[in-house]
């Protein structure tokens, strides 16, 4: 005899829920007490456990569609050989996931990385109860934020919205805000021309031609800014990051401003700069020239350090002996 | 400067307006030779004879009503109420009289009267001796409201409040009564509408009325050894109240903990609480606290008693967790 999954009541005025994610597959061995899916409710994500032993078998119902107190979801029976195909939302095994035709599984895909998208980045600081208010069922609801906490967040250019992809803990207040980066950012390119740089470095065999524009950028700010610590990072162009290196190890006392290269030099690309925050210096060559582009957060770097700084790198590119001196 | 009584204060200020102002009477239950329950006017009856000081039946409606045709036609009453719980008694003559007459009359009729009476619990005096009523006048248009919070307040709204052509209710915390603070020999009067900052702070703003005074003070030197910078704000006047000393400091501090010895529903702190909500609403970090008197009559049991009025580690409590940014309310 099947025993028949329905949907639980899980609050007083609760009469829907949605499933929100299978933790068994059709087939699935439980055990009794063992959790099967996750529902979501208007106030809380909670596991749902198996009432009694057996093999998870015909699903009824989709993922992420309100589904009334009381409705069949599935059924456990005792028999693994008397398992049956899901009537609708095949679970996650590729097997199913080949039967899927394509909407259906893009929708299925779409909770499932909407799911995992929604747990917090931070709470630790969070008691219990606050984490379950601010937890995935409230996720993607509305950013707990204080007004004054959404005014800073107004003045600086920062979407509210933004708040929780930036790491802050729920509720969130006017001390979490200092730290933040204010939302503005600009824009600087330079043209250089590549003679000299093509005849002495590309020419030698003593230059590591990967690194020599992480040189480049070290070299100008330490010219500049003695004073303020930098860390240079090299993005490559499948996003992966290729560390060059820490940060200048000299005792700074304020943190270390960070600039990514993105070397273009050998792709049709010439420039590359971000709407969000981050310094991001891009190389790109065309047509005899090497072109830079500094995108930078306007917190991090004033506009006229930043014109120091990027006449201060072309030169170099287009006379790297500078760079020795 | 002399160190008197919130008692002795009061008893100067009649005194020096009755000298000062012959139209100046006072009438109530028991005022002249046994000088009130709680001592306040001892000695008057002396200096101005019962034809000023003058002793009445037990008859709240009918010396209140008394006093308010005395008010409309050139005298200037003083009215003790012995207990501020009776203010029920004279209801019609204290907010459907007195409060009207000026708006009523075309302005050609002033009501110069003051009521005199007092709050506060935890006096073992049961629920029909302890309450503290005054939000029930500050909402009727046309009454003033003192809540003097020491014997300076005392004696400087007092004399304010005799010298005001408009009714005025004044409410004197029968447990402060022998409390001492410093008073000026010489003439001074607290104007209305005009807080007093007692404690600067720049973390959390306490906004505590008459008895709640000093319950703040307290919370605030509790807070202190926790590194918090609480500021503390006596109105002195709910009605007029001085919103713009306390929004400026709100918005200074971003967190507000309203406390008063009313009880909490539909009352003072809500009243001041959601002024704060609506006028400095972008400078809140924090949900603004209301602490009021529990929603209960009040105990006549010592230990049931206590509980129901806010207490400075209450306060200081509370302020630890706005500051903490806790979330204050399940959503």
């Amino acid at each position: 005899m099947p025993f028949e999954i329905k949907m639980p009541q899980l609050g007083m005025n609760q009469d829907s829920a949605t499933i929100v994610t299978w933790l068994k597959n059709v087939g699935d061995k439980v055990t009794k007490g063992e959790a099967i899916f996750e529902v979501e409710t208007d106030k809380a994500t909670m596991e749902v456990e198996a009432q009694s032993e057996g093999y998870l078998s015909c699903i009824q119902v989709e993922l992420g569609v309100e589904i009334p107190v009381g409705e069949l979801i599935a059924t456990i029976v005792e028999n693994k050989k008397d398992v049956v195909k899901s009537v609708r939302a095949p679970v996650l095994t590729n097997e199913e996931d080949s039967k899927l035709d394509e909407e259906q599984k893009s929708s299925i895909e779409k909770e499932v990385a909407a799911g995992k998208n929604d747990v917090p980045t931070s709470e630790e600081e969070n008691s219990s109860k606050s984490q379950e208010l601010v937890s995935p069922s409230s996720a993607s609801k509305k950013v707990l934020a204080s007004p004054k906490a959404k005014v800073i967040a107004a003045e600086r250019g920062i979407q509210v919205s933004r708040l929780r992809s930036l790491g802050l803990s729920e509720p969130i207040h006017a001390s979490d805000m200092m730290g933040l980066p204010v939302g503005g950012q600009s824009n600087l390119m330079a043209v250089v021309d590549d003679g000299l740089f093509l005849e002495l470095v590309e020419g030698s065999d003593k230059i590591d031609k990967k690194t020599i524009f992480v040189s480049f950028v070290r070299g100008a700010w330490r010219f500049l800014f003695p004073e303020k610590a930098l860390s240079v990072q090299i993005i490559n162009l499948d996003g992966s990051v290729s560390s060059s290196g820490d940060t200048d190890s000299r005792n700074h006392e304020a943190p270390a401003v960070s600039i990514s290269l993105f070397d273009l030099r050998k792709t049709k690309l010439f420039s590359y700069g971000s709407g969000s925050s981050g310094n991001i210096l891009s190389i790109g060559h065309h047509n005899g020239t090497f072109i830079l582009n500094f995108s930078y957060s306007d917190a991090d770097i004033q506009l006229s350090d930043a014109t120091k700084l990027i006449n201060e790198i072309a030169a170099r590119v287009e006379n790297p002996i500078l760079q020795l001196l | 400067m002399p160190e008197i009584t919130l008692s002795q204060a009061v008893n100067q200020a009649i005194a020096e307006e009755m000298r000062r102002d012959e139209t100046v009477f006072l009438i109530g239950e028991d005022v002249a030779e046994a000088g009130t329950p709680f001592k306040v006017t001892s000695g008057l009856v002396e200096e101005f004879s019962t034809d000023r000081i003058i002793d009445t039946p037990i008859s709240e409606p009918g010396f209140m009503g008394l006093a308010v045709g005395a008010a409309m036609t050139g005298s200037r009453p003083i009215v003790d109420l012995m207990f501020g719980d009776f203010l029920f008694l004279v209801m019609d003559q204290l907010c459907n009289q007195a409060a009207k007459i000026h708006y009523m009359s075309g302005g050609k009729l002033n009501v110069p009267l003051v009521l005199r009476t007092n709050l506060g619990a935890t006096r073992r005096s049961a629920a029909q001796h302890s309450q503290s009523l005054h939000a029930l006048v500050a909402h009727i248009p046309g009454l003033k409201v003192a809540m003097p919070s020491s014997a300076y307040e005392a004696k400087g709204l007092l004399k304010t409040a005799i010298r005001d052509d408009n009714p005025v209710v004044i409410f004197e915390d029968k447990l402060m009564y022998q409390d001492k603070a410093f008073v000026p020999e010489e003439e001074y009067r607290l104007p209305f509408g005009k807080a007093a900052i007692l404690r600067e702070g720049t973390d959390v703003t306490l906004i505590g009325t008459s008895s709640m005074r000093q319950v703040c003070e307290k919370a605030a030197l509790l807070l202190e050894q926790d590194g918090i910078n609480a500021e503390v704000i006596d109105p002195r006047t709910l009605v007029p109240l001085d919103e713009s000393t306390i929004l400026d400091s709100v918005k200074r501090t971003s967190r507000a903990i309203v406390v008063d010895e009313g009880h909490q529903n539909f009352g003072t702190t809500a009243e001041i609480a959601s002024r704060i909500s609506e006028k400095a609403f972008y400078f809140l970090d924090a949900p603004v606290v209301r602490m009021g008197a529990m929603d209960v009559p009040i105990p006549f049991s010592p230990v049931l008693e206590d509980i129901t009025v806010p207490t400075a580690e209450g306060v200081a409590d509370k302020a630890r967790k706005l500051v903490a940014g806790e979330l204050i309310h399940a959503l």
